[in-house]
């Protein structure tokens, strides 16, 4: 060895990985000068650098458990149960796997048999093994390792029997050079496909490693080793789902898993995302020195610094673009900002493949969250309006000469008497003056930077004020230069102030949907609190009330309701029922409730809520429209649509006078009003309404392109409810190509609308395409179901469901039909507190497949079940008590009571009616129904009308329904 | 805690080599130890570098603290106790199989050899040695690291160097000894 050349060359290496990879090369050049000898060392050494080696990639303890290991190796010939060892394969972090074979009838079987070490047989490990073999075993997927066997050995450890399968390691593979860009995103999508079933089933591989994926010889990808890190979990570990620190492969690991975290499904899409950024690059991930590229970047940077040693089939340019994207969205250090779900990353990397837009792109922090409710804070402080128009025109001026005549001290009550000022202006008070309030804060702050330099102190406070009123005013940008502006200036004895702050960034991280960096935020404002503010249990109790709203927008419903009594019932003990932070409260734990499914208890909290500040404020007072607001949404989740609608309205009037007309606070009511209209049959007005409303939406330069296609979802709905399929086939589809290009497939809102146009699809007769789209959108909300439920998702999933039923039951297969509705009624029960309308609907479902199939033994006891649950809930639920009664009567007739079952389908009908349209193809159908009862009952001429009637609505809208053939034939005997 | 540990520590920290080649047996019988524990425990835990290290550490320092001289020899200690420690479990692994190292079959038909787990240590020795000729402090970094699992921040404090250097001198180092041993492993000198 040339010693001086390697020291020449590794002093260079070091200087070279100090550039961009794309400027290596030059180095190169530049500093060889000629010397061919040192030229060749030094490329060979950057190639190196940007390879992956498995010893240094890991640690001395492995290395060292390694060896441990291997001095365990089984002799050949040892028997395993069935299986005879016929030598070693290769060693892993849990054992070592050997190739064996058992001999059947007839036939000889191999397989990789892997025994795991000394060290990981307790009896608690091998109890698990035991119970938890069975759901790996189910594992049936082309491209995953089957478990054929697995058993004890024994010396008493545990062993696993795997499909044996002849192949390449991925790195192997990746490292291909004739393997283009193309072949290797297959193999991708056919490993997330794996992935994605095995998530299906509720497994997490956890392990996601080059070493783990073999490629057999038609480049098709096999997972081994899927869930085994589980199985052989130590339970006496706290966390149940947290991976132990043994199984992780450091260079491969998410960093919620080198830290300890629990590992779901996010974390094999972060290591998927690893093994796609290795195979599309051939680079080495971890560690990679493209990390000082943009994240979308490192893909193709990583390529490029490979140059000549990298895949020749995948050109750099190959990986530029979206591609980059993809990968840098699953490996997120942040595993709320990755791809969702699995079949979301392959849904990306399909649209890739067919030149499509893919959806990453969106900026993750800008997802908006729906919310049809709004959680507006009430007003803090109020001030006499007189004091606004008073120093609207001296205000700046007074402060000025204050500000240069007092002392610190007097200054700080000129800002305390500012601070008043400012509060004085929050939208809610100042009846009409948002413009001129605006104004004056961004006055105020422009004068800041200079008048105060001298005053860090008192300036701190200023901007802290000014955040905390650009914030009531919604403009968060300027909130957030306000706070950051303000952290700085804090000395060490006013460290308290630091509280406020903190506190004023994590609203704005939380409202910008940036929940973990606000949840950080007030832990830090939490314990800055307890240290600084021991007392102050005022700031206590908004902190919780803040964390509860952070659970609420992450979707656990629970805890934000835990949170919330907590925060209430501090409050009001301290304060009493009318104190602002008490209604505050009692406003946040109504919404909560509702999203745990409870809104029979939010429409009582915040009837006490709206008394209270009646009593208080009058009837005119601003403060009121926001839980007016939230009384209409949870009327309407009651049925009660005329209560919702009054409410709503009551709301309105408010909003007008002290928002601008175009203020999509303004068309958020009225797209209430409108909902509630059409429920309560008075379509056209509805309709006429929603057109307004999009108007309004679609005026701003910037509109709110969530709230937009809410409203137009909704139009869609209302013409479809009108039977105007067209129409709503139109709406909803602008409505679905908004919220497709602003959030991730799986979102429910994309769900939603998704099924909407699944059931349209099903209405025009396409059935077998809307089934496969209901299923495709039921199964991404099963999916959601496993990490959790609450009340919206139930809600999607309720209706997703019936949708798919009554698919299935129009292609006359309500045997499969059974099964959904079955769950639907279980979940139904299970996730929500009687009387609800869609507990009554599952019945009604459950018991219409049952008579198809004959049993109305079965059918009828919930029948009735359904309609009395429709009739507590009255004047509302008349269409399920219209549905409830159709299966009855359908019963009935089936059983030949003809006269009952007349009674029946004539309520139904009327009912029917009533909560959707006389000329309803379901209406019409009940009708129908109701012509062959009154045949059987020898009433003719109804017969002959009704059927008539009802023959003729369903020929021209329905022309494909199974029913319509018996309804003909009936009507023909009635001749 | 044993009153003449704690000097030899102190004496090793101040720099006195009689002191340190005093305190490296002892480190190494306890590093030996701790391995052979953790790697065959009821809890079959799987040992971090770092959590090793810092075991031992603890349980021969007790309660008293290093300065960050004191602690850096100490580290440099416990580092190359670690190394010895894997070649010797190595070199004993190796002298047990049949003919020396046996080449194994992988599932991968283009491999060449196996991993194997001795043949490794010895490679990454041969291969650190080089370094060591090559460039003397990369070659620290690559102990403190890689052997007594310390982060990068530490050792720069150790090393009285930047993190960026010490950053540097890994990723170069990592370079040079990957490249060795996949030419080691290539060249199937182990047959």
């Amino acid at each position: 060895m040339d010693l001086a050349l390697e020291r020449r060359a590794f002093a260079l290496l070091r200087e070279a990985l100090d550039r961009e990879p794309a400027q290596r090369d030059a180095f190169v050049e530049a500093h060889c000068a000629g010397d061919t000898a040192l030229t060749a060392r030094l490329r060979e050494l950057l190639i190196a650098a940007e390879g992956s080696s498995d010893v240094l990639d890991g640690s001395a303890a492995q290395l060292a458990a390694r060896l441990e290991a291997s001095a365990d190796d089984l002799p050949a010939g040892t028997q395993l149960g069935a299986w005879r060892v016929l030598h070693a394969l290769g060693r892993g972090g849990m054992g070592a796997v050997y190739l064996a074979e058992r001999e059947g009838d007839g036939f000889v079987q191999r397989c990789a048999v892997k025994l795991i070490k000394r060290g990981m047989d307790s009896a608690e490990v091998l109890a698990r093994f035991r119970r938890e073999r069975q759901i790996l075993a189910r594992l049936l997927h082309p491209h995953i390792a089957r478990l054929v066997d697995g058993g004890v050995s024994e010396d008493g450890r545990p062993w696993l029997a795997m499909e044996y399968v002849e192949g390449e390691p991925l790195s192997t593979f990746a490292a291909r050079r004739e393997v283009d860009v193309g072949a290797r995103v297959a193999l991708l999508l056919s490993l997330a496909d794996a992935v994605a079933y095995a998530h299906r089933q509720l497994v997490v591989h956890r392990d996601l490693k080059p070493s783990n994926v073999l490629v057999d010889g038609d480049q098709a990808p096999h997972l081994l080793d899927f869930g085994i890190a589980r199985l052989l979990e130590d339970t006496e570990q706290p966390e149940r789902t947290a991976t132990a620190a043994r199984f992780i492969t450091r260079a491969y690991a998410a960093p919620e898993q080198e830290r300890g975290e629990s590992a779901g499904t996010a974390t094999d899409v972060y290591q998927l995302g690893v093994l796609a950024f290795e195979l599309l690059s051939g680079a080495r991930f971890h560690g990679n020195t493209a990390v000082n590229a943009r994240p979308t970047q490192r893909l193709v940077e990583a390529r490029t610094a490979l140059g000549a040693g990298g895949p020749a089939a995948v050109p750099p340019r190959a990986l530029h673009g979206d591609l980059g994207v993809i990968v840098a969205r699953a490996t997120d250090p942040d595993p709320a900002r990755r791809y969702a779900s699995v079949d979301a990353f392959a849904e990306d990397l399909r649209r890739w493949r067919e030149g499509r837009a893919i959806l990453a792109r969106s900026d993750s922090t800008g997802y908006r969250f729906m919310r049809f409710v709004t959680r507006h804070r009430v007003a803090v402080g109020a001030a006499a309006i007189t004091l606004v128009a008073i120093l609207s025109g001296a205000g700046v001026a007074l402060w000025q000469a204050h500000a240069a005549r007092l002392a610190t001290q007097r200054a700080e009550s000129v800002n305390g008497f500012l601070e008043n000022l400012f509060k004085s202006i929050d939208p809610e008070n100042a009846r009409g003056r948002t413009v001129t309030a605006k104004e004056l804060v961004d006055n105020a702050a422009a004068r800041l930077g200079g008048e105060l330099a001298a005053q860090p102190a008192a300036a701190a406070r200023l901007h802290n004020v000014l955040g905390a009123t650009y914030l009531a005013l919604g403009d968060y940008a300027a909130a957030e230069t306000q706070y950051r502006a303000a952290l700085p200036l804090f000395a060490v004895e006013q460290a308290a102030l630091a509280v406020d702050t903190r506190h004023g960034l994590a609203r704005i991280a939380e409202t910008t949907g940036r929940l973990k960096e606000a949840a950080v935020l007030l832990d830090e404002s939490e314990e800055l609190r307890r240290t600084q503010r021991p007392d102050d249990v005022g700031l206590r109790d908004l902190i919780v009330q803040e964390r509860a709203s952070i659970a609420s927008d992450s979707g656990d419903a629970e805890q934000a309701a835990k949170l919330g009594e907590q925060a209430l019932a501090s409050r009001r003990k301290r304060l009493g029922d009318e104190a602002n932070e008490t209604l505050d409260s009692e406003q946040s734990l109504a919404v909560y409730r509702r999203e745990q499914g409870r809104p029979a208890e939010a429409l009582a909290l915040i009837e006490h809520m709206i008394e209270t500040v009646r009593r208080v404020d009058g009837d005119e007072s601003p403060r009121l429209a926001p839980p007016l607001f939230n009384r209409a949404v949870f009327q309407a989740e009651l049925g009660d649509y005329a209560g919702s609608l009054a409410s709503a309205e009551a709301c309105l009037a408010l909003r007008r006078r002290i928002l601008p007309p175009n203020h999509p606070d303004i068309a958020r009511t009225l797209g209430r009003k409108a909902q509630d209209l059409n429920e309560l049959g008075r379509v056209q007005e509805s309709l006429a309404l929603r057109a307004e409303i999009v108007t309004i939406l679609r005026a701003p330069a910037q509109p709110d392109r969530d709230l937009l296609a809410q409203e137009l979802n909704n139009w869609g709905v209302g013409c479809y409810r009108a039977g105007d399929i067209d129409c709503a086939v139109t709406h909803i589809g602008e409505a679905l190509a908004i919220w497709q290009s602003d959030l991730p497939p799986d979102h429910s809102n994309v769900l939603t609308a998704r099924t909407s146009l699944a059931a349209l699809e099903t209405n025009r007769g396409h059935l077998a395409e809307g089934e496969k789209q209901l299923r495709a959108v039921l199964a991404q909300r099963e999916a959601a179901f496993a990490s959790g439920s609450n009340a919206a998702l139930l809600d999607g999933w309720l209706n997703n469901s019936s949708a798919l039923m009554a698919n299935l039951r129009f292609q006359q297969r309500s045997d499969e039909a059974l099964a959904i509705t079955r769950a639907a009624m279980q979940r139904a029960d299970a996730g929500l507190a009687a009387p609800h309308l869609q507990r009554s609907i599952a019945r009604s479902n459950n018991a219409a497949v049952l008579a198809d199939l004959g049993d109305c033994a079965a059918a009828q006891p919930l029948g009735r079940s359904a309609l009395e649950e429709a009739r507590a809930l009255a004047p509302a639920g008349a269409l399920e008590r219209g549905l409830a009664l159709q299966v009855l009567g359908r019963c009935a007739l089936q059983g030949n009571d003809a006269d009952t079952a007349r009674r029946q389908l004539d309520e139904a009908v009327t009912a029917l009616a009533e909560g959707g349209s006389a000329e309803h193809w379901r209406t019409m159908l009940a009708r129908a129904q109701l012509g062959l009862a009154e045949a059987a009952s020898g009433q003719t001429a109804k017969a002959r009308s009704n059927l008539d009637i009802a023959i003729g609505a369903l020929t021209a809208t329905r022309p494909w329904l199974p029913d319509l053939a018996a309804f003909r034939a009936a009507r023909a005997r009635l001749h | 805690m044993n009153e003449a540990i704690t000097d030899l520590l102190f004496a090793a920290g101040r720099g006195d080599a009689a002191a340190q080649n005093r305190l490296y047996p002892l480190l190494y019988d306890e590093l030996h130890r701790c391995a052979h524990r953790q790697l065959r425990g009821a809890a079959g835990d799987t040992l971090s570098t770092t959590a090793l290290v810092n075991e031992t550490c603890l349980k021969l320092l007790g309660g008293a603290t290093l300065d960050v001289s004191g602690r850096a020899h100490f580290m440099a200690l416990a580092a190359r106790a670690m190394r010895q420690v894997l070649i010797d479990s190595a070199r004993r692994n190796g002298a047990d199989k049949r003919g020396g190292f046996a080449l194994k079959v992988t599932l991968d038909p283009n491999a060449v050899t196996a991993p194997d787990a001795a043949a490794d240590v010895l490679a990454l020795d041969q291969a650190l040695t080089t370094l060591e000729q090559v460039d003397e402090r990369a070659a620290r970094v690559v102990q403190l690291h890689f052997f007594a699992g310390l982060p990068f921040a530490e050792i720069a404090e150790l090393e009285g160097i930047t993190v960026r250097t010490v950053m540097r001198d890994w990723q170069a180092a990592r370079a040079l000894l990957a490249g060795q041993l996949r030419q080691d492993a290539l060249d199937g000198s182990r047959a």
